[in-house]
Formats: C-alpha cells, sequence, structure tokens
C-alpha cells in the first residue's frame, strides 16, 4: 500500500509537471516529490517518517492535511536522527520492532545543522533508516548555499559561485562504519528501488542519499526534473553506487560519460562559468571516476 | 518496606528514577549531573531498571530523543543542566508544545561567562516561559519524592506537561544525607501503569506540528496555559496522596513555616533550609518572622502566595538568581501577585549565592533584621535590592571580564 497520495498515472518525463501533486504544496518539478514518493511506496504502511525543517516538511502537511498516511512529524532542523533515535526505541520498549523508523531530511538538515545528530546516529548504529533528498540549496529558505552545493554554483549567498567543493555526504557515513549506505537519483527510479528494498531488510543505522533537484534553485524548466537528474549520472556528476557492509559497488555505470558542459549547461546556476572553470568540473570529475573500478 | 539510606542528592534522583520505571533515558552527561547518569546506567546494566538508555551525542539530542520515545507513548525521564539546558532550548519548547510528560532532573548550575561549576538558577530560570513546570528542592528527600511525584503529575490527563525538578549543584548534588526510600510495591501502586498517548502510531497514523495558520496558533498556546493552571490544582494533589500513601508530609505548591510573621522570609532552593534555621533563631531574639518556600515556581502559585502573605509587614525576597537590568525572579513575581491587594506588603529584594557563593544563617538573620529596620537599601522605594556579599572594590578596580585573560601567561 502506497503510504503517500497516489501520483495521477502521467508520462515520467512529465510526472512532476502538475501543479502540486501531494495534497500539500510542492512546487511544479519538485525533485523530493520522487523520492518521498518511492520511500513511502517500498516502507509500507509500518512506518512513521520524522522530517526535519525542510522543503518536504512544509509539502508535506497543511493544517488540515497531511500527505503521508504513516505517522509523520515536521521537526527541529537540527535533530531529526535524534528523535528517530528516541522514538526508534520506545518502539523497541513497547515491542513494535517491525516498524520502521524513517528521517527524511533535505541536505542542510542532514550535512549542516543536522550532522551532528547524523553522525551521533550512525555511531550508535541505530536502527534507522535515513534518507537525505539533495537538491544541493537550502530551498525552504530560498536557496542559500549549503555544504552539499556544488562548486562553482551560484546561490544567492554565493553570488560569486560557491568557493568550495561538495561534501561527500555518503563517504562520510560510510566511514561510520554503518551497514548500508547507497547514492540513488530520482532520474533512475528502479535503482533507487532496489536500495530502498535492500535498505528495508538491513538492519541498523541505513543512508541514502538521493539527488532530487530543484528546478526553481538550479534554473531550469520545470519539466526538464529528470532530464537533468540523468544529465547529472550521465556526466558522472553523481555517481550510482552502494556501500553494503562496506563493500562498495557501482550500481550503474554510464556506457560513455557525457561531458559535463552537458550537465552545466542545462542549468542557470552555472551560467556563469568560463569555459577553462568548466573544464576544470570536468577534471574533478574523471579524478573521482578513477578512483572507482 | 521504607528504608533510610545515606544518599547524594543525585542518588536520591537516580533512586527516584529506579522506583518510577522509566522506559526511555535518553542522557547526555555534564557537571554535575554526570554520577546520576552512571547509577541509573548500573541500574539498567544489572537489571534492576528495565529501560532503554541512551548515550546521545549532546544535550539538544538527548532532548530530542526525549520527546521522539514520549510521541512513541513510553514514559521518559532525562536529567541535565546549565550550559547543556540552555543548548537544550529549543527542543524544550518541542516536549511542551507536543505535550510530552517527560521528567528532566535539572541540577541547577551557573552560566558561563564567567565559568562556573557551582550553583544558582539562573540556568532553569532562562527557560521560565518554555512551557515546563518547574519545582525547586530543598534537600535530598524532596529530590526523591518530587521525582516520583512529577511523573504522576506530568502524565495526568489534565496537565499532560513536561517538568523539571531542580535542585542545586554540588550543594545537593553531592552531599549525602539520610533518605527515606519507599518501597518499590508501593510505588508501583501509587504510580501505575504509564500513561502516555503514542501520538506516533502506525496502527493510527497522524501528522503532527503542520505550519499553524494564525487562526489556530493562540489555542495552543491557551491549551497549555489552562493546563498549567490545572497543574496547580493536581501538584498539591498527588502530594497529598503521596503523603498519605507514604506517610510523609505533605508537599505542594508552597509551604509555609511559622506563619503570621510581620516579615517573610521567601526563597527557593537550599536557601530555605538555611532561612528555616535563621528564623529558629531570630524567633529567639523575639523577631517575627515566617517562612515562604517556593516549592512551584511553574506554574506561578500567586494566588497561593497572597493568601500566604497576607497581613505580613515586609516580604524578603531571596533569589539564587540574576537578571542583568531586571530583577530576582521571586521579587518580581511575589511583587506581580501582590499587586491590588489591599495593604500589601512591602517586599524587598536580595540576589544571593550566585556561582556557588555560600549563603550563610548568619547573613540571612542579618538582612533579615536590616528589612525590619528599613536600613538602606531596604529604606528605598525604588529597587529596593542587596546583592548580599558583594564586595564592590573588586568590581571597581577593574574589568571583571578581563581579569582571568590578564592572568593568562
Amino acid at each position: 500500500m502506497p503510504a503517500l497520495t497516489p501520483l495521477p498515472t502521467i508520462p515520467r518525463s512529465r510526472r512532476f509537471s502538475l501543479p502540486p501533486v501531494l495534497q500539500g504544496t510542492a512546487c511544479e518539478g519538485c525533485g523530493a516529490l520522487p523520492a518521498a514518493d518511492l520511500l513511502a511506496e517500498m516502507l509500507g504502511p509500518k512506518m512513521a517518517v520524522i522530517c526535519p525543517a525542510s522543503c518536504a516538511a512544509t509539502f508535506s502537511l497543511s493544517y488540515t492535511n497531511a500527505s503521508w498516511k504513516v505517522p509523520f512529524v515536521h521537526w527541529i532542523f537540527e535533530s531529526a536522527p535524534a528523535a528517530a533515535t528516541g522514538l526508534r526505541h520506545a518502539y523497541d520498549a513497547r515491542g513494535m520492532r517491525d516498524v520502521h523508523v524513517v528521517c527524511f531530511a533535505g541536505d542542510s538538515g542532514t550535512l549542516d545543522i543536522g550532522f551532528q545528530a547524523l553522525s551521533g546516529a550512525a555511531s550508535r548504529n541505530e536502527n534507522i533508516l535515513y534518507v537525505c533528498y539533495d537538491n544541493e540549496v537550502a530551498m525552504n529558505t530560498q536557496g542559500q548555499a549549503t555544504s552539499s552545493s556544488p562548486v562553482k554554483a551560484r546561490t544567492p549567498t554565493t553570488p560569486g559561485g560557491v568557493p568550495t567543493l561538495k561534501k561527500d555526504a555518503p563517504r562520510i557515513m560510510a566511514a561510520h562504519g554503518i551497514p548500508y549506505v547507497a547514492t540513488a537519483a530520482v532520474s533512475h527510479l528502479a535503482d533507487y528501488r532496489a536500495k530502498l528494498r535492500r535498505a528495508a531488510r538491513v538492519r541498523g543505522f541505513r543512508y541514502l542519499h538521493v539527488l532530487s533537484p530543484c528546478p526553481i534553485a538550479w534554473g531550469y524548466p520545470y519539466e526538464q526534473t529528470i532530464e537533468v537528474t540523468r544529465a547529472a549520472v550521465e556526466t558522472g556528476m553523481w555517481m550510482l553506487y552502494e556501500i553494503d557492509r562496506g563493500r562498495m559497488k557501482l550500481t550503474y555505470r554510464p556506457r560513455r560519460r557525457r561531458p559535463v558542459k552537458e550537465y552545466v549547461a542545462l542549468q542557470r546556476r552555472f551560467a556563469h562559468l568560463s569555459p577553462r572553470e568548466v573544464q576544470s568540473m570536468q577534471r574533478h570529475v574523471d579524478e573521482g571516476w578513477r578512483t572507482v573500478r | 518496606m521504607d528504608r533510610i539510606e545515606l544518599l547524594t542528592g543525585n542518588e536520591a534522583a537516580a533512586r527516584a528514577v529506579r522506583l518510577s520505571k522509566p522506559q526511555v533515558i535518553p542522557t547526555y552527561p555534564i557537571t554535575p549531573q554526570s554520577p546520576m547518569l552512571a547509577s541509573i546506567a548500573g541500574d539498567v546494566a544489572a537489571g534492576v531498571l528495565k529501560a532503554e538508555f541512551l548515550n546521545m551525542e549532546s544535550d539538544y539530542a538527548a532532548m530530542a530523543a526525549a520527546v521522539g520515545a514520549s510521541l512513541g507513548g513510553t514514559r521518559v525521564f532525562t536529567a541535565t543542566n546549565s550550559q547543556g539546558l540552555l543548548f537544550m532550548a529549543e527542543h524544550l519548547y518541542t516536549a511542551s508544545g507536543s505535550r510530552c510528560p517527560i521528567v528532566m532532573a535539572v541540577v541547577n548550575r551557573a552560566i558561563s561567562v564567567p565559568h562556573s561549576r557551582y550553583a544558582d538558577h539562573n540556568d532553569a530560570l532562562a527557560v521560565n516561559r518554555a512551557g515546563w513546570m518547574q519545582l525547586f528542592c530543598e534537600d535530598a528527600q524532596e529530590i526523591l519524592e518530587t521525582t516520583i511525584q512529577l511523573f504522576k503529575i506530568c502524565e495526568d490527563p489534565r496537565v499532560r506537561l513536561p517538568a523539571m525538578v531542580c535542585y542545586e549543584s554540588f550543594i545537593h548534588s553531592n552531599t549525602a544525607e539520610g533518605v527515606v526510600v519507599p518501597a518499590a510495591a508501593a510505588v508501583d501502586r501509587f504510580l501505575g501503569q504509564p500513561r502516555v498517548e503514542a501520538l506516533l502510531d502506525p496502527a493510527a497514523p497522524r501528522a503532527l506540528n503542520p505550519p499553524t495558520p494564525p487562526e489556530w496558533y493562540t489555542e495552543f498556546k491557551f491549551a497549555e496555559q489552562q493546563a498549567m493552571e490545572a497543574a496547580l490544582r493536581v501538584i498539591p494533589e498527588v502530594g497529598a496522596e503521596y503523603a498519605g500513601a507514604f506517610k510523609t508530609r505533605p508537599r505542594g505548591l508552597i509551604e509555609t513555616a511559622e506563619p503570621g510573621g510581620r516579615c517573610v522570609l521567601a526563597s527557593m532552593g537550599s536557601i530555605v533550609k538555611t532561612a528555616r534555621r535563621a528564623i529558629r533563631e531570630l524567633q529567639a531574639e523575639r523577631l517575627s518572622v515566617s517562612l515562604l518556600k517556593v516549592r512551584t515556581y511553574r506554574p506561578f502559585p500567586a494566588a497561593a502566595i497572597r493568601e500566604a502573605l497576607t497581613g505580613a509587614e515586609v516580604i524578603v525576597a531571596v533569589d539564587r538568581n540574576s537578571a542583568s537590568g531586571s530583577h530576582g525572579v521571586l521579587y518580581d513575581e511575589i511583587r506581580s501577585a501582590l499587586y491590588g491587594m489591599r495593604d500589601p506588603p512591602r517586599v524587598v529584594g536580595v540576589i544571593a549565592g550566585l556561582g556557588g557563593r555560600d549563603v550563610t544563617v548568619r547573613q540571612i538573620k542579618e538582612i533579615t533584621r536590616r528589612a525590619l529596620k528599613r536600613e538602606p537599601p531596604f529604606d528605598r522605594n525604588d529597587e529596593p535590592i542587596e546583592w548580599l556579599g558583594l564586595d564592590r572594590g573588586r568590581v571597581r578596580d577593574e574589568s571583571p571580564q578581563a581579569r582571568p585573560l590578564a592572568r593568562t601567561g
């Protein structure tokens, strides 16, 4: 039973081009929606969701309507994994071990303000599923840079472009020695689905990091969310892999990586880049790929 | 069978926890609450207490986990103080707004800067508008009894609010006293099963904390206000029930001693103990002095205080707290409670015992005599406030903030 309000059946490329598809208030083309939708579908009704301040927290419920058909709480920005820890142990104390406790959080709530709580829960290997939907900005406050913003991207708080590299969250999480880490992208739903299925079976702390673009922040037409996400994967900007019990495995390898400039060209946030800067991004991506076999 | 045991304040709290059987205990250590955590962790490891004991990564995480566990339908205990309490501040509102009946021990300790590990009430009072009940203890016996009683008070359907059981750093926490410990079976009967509603329950899914429009927000806050007003009735009710069940003296909102005095010493926490002795000695000098102990500070028992102070001439509010640019809380709130009374007593204030400075019987006696004689600063109508034992010379010498830095190296 899908726990979210079912989406209308529409062609995949236009799946998010309708006005608010959840009963809430998400924007058209929102990349967080499919991330949430599939999560709800795969985990089923026996779950509770803790969602810290984020776009998802905002669009998931209005005062009279909730999009999730499971227990859901709009939580404080910095502490979703800590609250999830408490809830997990309450369920355990009451013999409800079969209920999944899930955090669904944006990149800022995960990697900036929420990072201490995330690392704490991972260090304790709490039996929690953590899903970070990454739109690479603090979009609930209109797109300020986060440590998950890619280098050079223009945001309202980095008008000259982000000066530093995107924080490599999945590998940091893997370094905690947790049983399951995976990346996903909303363009590759079968891959995301398989990872959710695997994550649902593992006990302990599980971390999924889903690339979930935002048309407003990234600057592309809202109907291109899937196309832009696919470009991130096909150019190698975003790598799909899992680290299962410490073993890393690529789950998708582009047959021939498309040049990064094709990804960059799709988005206004990179419009100010010189060809040299794009070249430097390309070199960085190439180096990243040299480390995986 | 009741037993008398030699227990520190921390151990008394830990013993109350063992007897009250919370199911989830999220913790983060801070001096001087940490020996209590070790005691509770030992109970859990030994199987004396069946609970999920969580070693969280910070104070705010401990409170976040406490709220999460409470929303999952379990009885929850935690403990903190000073910096830890301030670090939790945001989540204190989450707890009260979510109507979670969490009991938390707060081992009152001064706030940095300047750094101090010793007692005053500024930590708990900094969050006195966060929607938590706050009860201040005089000794280890009261710490044990108040902790047990608070589980029942918090879980009462008329209240459903979190509460802090407050006692003082080192003065209480690390000082051993004889404590009557009730029998486990009797506490079980007194408390009964946890009455904590699981607001996050997959069998009855609910979405909590939606963005709330102006049309509704006020009603949530009013409901909390009503719960606090109910607590004004439930706290003495539960205190009386406890006294009946365990053959002890009833504890409620306030306590008076030697009533009917011209002068009333009003205070909270360990200073009350000192004041009791001072009052006995002053009465031997034929001075007419009474005690007002404020046990329940939130909700503030204004009506009970008004009644207790009727007929008095001068109230000396002894505050173990300070707020630059304002006053001690008892000075302000007692004055406010008395407003509009016919012939209200004068209220004068004493700021005492900050950062663990000792407050002696002799000092209390001296300020009482001065208040009765209207000696400065108690002769003033405006700001009749004494800073007890203050060395003005030290303040004048140089910037106090610069002093520790100047000594470096």
